[in-house]
């Protein structure tokens, strides 16, 4: 289900070239919406390249224009609320038994799936405050916010990478 | 959990049995715990229950314990090391040597707070642990490729989130002082725990797991990994360690003019500005990198060309840029290269350093002649010097001889003055003669010529002309090994107590959080005197003497010539004061044996010899 478009995004900006590849936001977020310290469950995915190269492949959702995910989820579960990010109400959720619609809908392949969980894992700023950008000593995280410049223009949330050469 | 375990502590270890191909989950007496928590103290223990100090350390009879504690698999910053254990091949002593990356965290959350290696594998293989699926899978594809390479393979089956540790041609081979890469850019490095790998027939360890430990205290923990955290992120000592990582140890060492030139020989170097950490990271690094959740990213990624060729390392560190930099009178970016090779290879920068440097310094002093060694090797040399780790790697001609380390190479050839060694294993990169803090460390360290069980020069930067006073240095030293050794049974990183606001006393109280059991930093205190004792015990053992808690004659009787320690040499009298100071201390006898009321003391009297 989705309202009318969204005029602003704001969302995680990554800058993967500085990544020490610690993990710590992928920790702070399963511990922030999970209660536990794991990292299959986090929505945010850090993915170093070594040995082969320095690379490190940082991704989570962006927030986009385009809300894949809220157009196809049946129950009104994913919707842009009025921090301009895309919410997950889990008392709303549940209802896909695991066939997660959202996470086949989405072409940038930003909102995940995960066997021990029962609600699919996106990114929503821990409510406007986020939780990794606290454990990121060398700065990687920060929120940025976006105005659309025109209806028609799309976001395409991609793999972020950078490797500082 | 095990039954009558805190929390913190699954109370499960993986006995791998190589001969039979089999693994076995077994528990420990939970007392244990209380008297040990983990990581080294633990180990310690187990070494001595084992009676390894029987074992021949390359035979099958030998065993390799590898080692979580309490705060591994946790947020804690630190906490992403870990800790093996064994008779070391080099010393034929006990050994333990740390490494980084995501192995500890990894094991933790696959259920196990440690492993222990036994046997021999009739083929080679590579463990595979994933929870309760535990596999010895064969590794004949993988045997003779190097580090890089096996890791590269095994990410290619297993993925990047996967912890991975291997052996390169050097353990394979069993150079006496091979080790283990870890996870593209940490080394469990020193005494040759890649020769007991490689003599098990065992290539590499691949570990996934993603249990979340319980813990006793969940808020407490939170309350204060958050409090840290925010006082981390704004706190300038800790940027500067981020920014340069142990390079500037190099200007420091430099400064105070006890960084090794040429075997040993001086302390200062006309290289200085070119290798100061401010040079290095300039011209090479790329970026920073970290062990599992630490925030202080003090790996340095560097970028270097080496005859043409482009390469990417996990470091220099210190030690490599020392050791194999202005030891040996290498230029940068050729030690840069030395390092990457030694990485490769699989073998530990600091040995191979010091081993090559003796060989240099006696061609140059006419001790030995090319004729002898088969080869030509000048200082500064680094196509001569690529060569010859190569053929240590592979133990061909001289490099056979040298293979086995620097003491064995100077018995070779009758040139022990010039092997710069305490009990067989090479010297670390701090000259005695600029600290006799550290104379005294090196001297009675637990495995040898290390560096890492005290840190003196903080304290004697602290107060003027304390570099060359002995007065202070045993209790110095004492306080320091047993607060380290307590560290190493987390298992946290030494590095981040110096400069985040987490001492010794806060990570008393998170073992109280994390497990539940009381525990003061008294106790903490004790965790690490039984480590020191138990070792000790252990190498008396192996044979050991008073005679061996020495130093290379060269820092009695030669000064350097230039430097703020040029014409510095300990005094022997005074030196044999610190060690009686330092095993009265301890509760140790004149001969440096922990008496029996010493280790009652500690409530582990039944270890007494």
């Amino acid at each position: 289900m989705k309202k009318q478009a969204a005029l602003k995004r704001r969302y995680l900006k990554i800058n993967a070239a500085e990544c020490s590849t610690c993990g710590r936001c992928v920790l702070a977020c399963v511990k922030t919406h999970y209660g536990e310290i794991s990292t299959g469950k986090s929505a945010i995915k850090v993915i170093p390249d070594y040995p082969c190269s320095l690379k490190v492949s940082i991704r989570a959702c962006t927030q986009c224009w385009q809300e894949f995910c809220v157009e196809a989820c049946p129950t009104g579960a994913l919707y842009r609320c009025e921090g301009n990010y895309v919410e997950l109400d889990r008392s709303r959720c549940g209802v896909c038994s695991g066939a997660f619609p959202c996470v086949s809908a989405c072409k940038s392949k930003l909102i995940f799936q995960h066997p021990a969980s029962i609600y699919p894992l996106k990114c929503n700023l821990c409510g406007g405050d986020p939780e990794c950008i606290k454990e990121c000593l060398p700065n990687v995280l920060t929120i940025e916010e976006k105005e659309r410049k025109d209806a028609s223009q799309n976001s395409f949330g991609s793999s972020v990478e950078g490797c500082g050469q | 959990m095990a039954e009558g375990t805190s929390k913190g502590i699954w109370n499960r270890f993986l006995r791998i049995d190589l001969t039979g191909q089999k693994g076995e989950f077994f528990s420990l007496p939970p007392e244990y715990f209380s008297l040990y928590v983990g990581g080294k103290s633990l180990g310690t223990r187990l070494m001595l229950d084992q009676q390894l100090y029987n074992v021949e350390p390359l035979a099958a009879e030998n065993k390799i314990f590898m080692l979580c504690g309490p705060l591994s698999g946790s947020m804690i910053p630190g906490a992403g090391k870990m800790i093996s254990l064994t008779r070391s091949p080099l010393t034929r002593l006990y050994m333990d040597s740390a490494h980084g990356g995501r192995m500890s965290h990894n094991l933790k959350a696959s259920g196990y707070d440690g492993l222990v290696l036994e046997g021999k594998s009739p083929a080679p293989v590579y463990l595979y642990i994933d929870h309760e699926k535990v596999e010895m899978r064969p590794a004949a594809d993988l045997w003779g490729k190097g580090c890089f390479e096996t890791e590269r393979l095994l990410r290619e089956r297993y993925g990047q989130e996967a912890a991975i540790g291997s052996i390169g041609p050097a353990g394979e081979n069993q150079v006496l002082y091979a080790n283990v890469t870890y996870d593209f850019y940490h080394q469990s490095g020193r005494c040759g725990l890649g020769a007991v790998m490689g003599s098990k027939n065992l290539k590499a360890l691949v570990v996934c797991g993603d249990l979340p430990v319980p813990v006793a205290d969940p808020q407490s923990v939170r309350l204060l990994v958050d409090e840290v955290m925010k006082a981390g992120k704004a706190d300038q000592n800790i940027a500067y360690r981020i920014r340069y990582g142990t390079m500037s140890t190099f200007d420091l060492t430099h400064k105070l003019g006890m960084t090794p030139v040429r075997n040993f020989s001086e302390g200062t170097t006309d290289r200085f500005e070119d290798i100061k950490a401010e040079s290095l990271r300039k011209k090479y690094v790329v970026k920073d990198l970290a062990c599992y959740a630490c925030p202080m990213a003090c790996g340095k990624a560097s970028k270097f060309s080496y005859k043409g060729r482009e390469y990417i390392l996990g470091g220099p560190e210190y030690e490599s840029i020392s050791l194999l930099g202005p030891n040996l009178e290498m230029s940068d970016p050729d030690f840069f290269y030395l390092t990457w090779l030694c990485d490769d290879l699989g073998m530990d920068t600091m040995s191979t350093g010091v081993t090559i440097a003796c060989a240099m310094e006696a061609l140059d002093k006419g001790l030995l002649s090319s004729n002898d060694l088969k080869l030509s090797l000048s200082w500064g040399s680094a196509e001569q010097t690529a060569a010859l780790i190569k053929e240590i790697a592979y133990r061909r001609g001289i490099g056979n001889i040298m293979a086995d380390g620097v003491l064995s190479l100077a018995k070779h050839y009758g040139i022990e003055p010039l092997a710069m060694h305490v009990k067989g294993l090479e010297l670390a990169a701090y000259d005695p003669r600029g600290s006799f803090g550290y104379a005294l460390a090196m001297a009675v360290a637990d495995r040898g010529g290390c560096h890492r069980r005290a840190r003196p020069l903080y304290q004697e930067m602290k107060e003027p002309g304390s570099f060359h006073s002995y007065n202070g240095k045993p209790e110095m030293i004492v306080e320091h090994e047993n607060e380290r050794s307590f560290f190493h049974s987390l298992v946290i990183c030494d590095f981040i107590p110096p400069v985040w606001p987490l001492k010794m006393p806060d990570y008393a109280r998170l073992v109280q959080s994390i497990t539940g059991m009381p525990f003061s930093r008294e106790s903490a205190v004790d965790v690490g005197a039984r480590a020191f004792a138990q070792n000790r015990i252990f190498n008396l053992k192996c044979g050991l003497t008073r005679a061996d808690d020495t130093l290379p004659q060269r820092f009695f009787n030669e000064g350097m010539t230039r430097g703020p320690a040029a014409s510095v040499t300990l005094n022997r009298a005074s030196f044999a004061g610190m060690i009686d100071a330092y095993y009265n201390l301890r509760g140790w006898d004149k001969e440096g044996r922990p008496t029996r009321e010493t280790l009652a003391g500690l409530k582990i009297e039944d270890v007494a010899i």
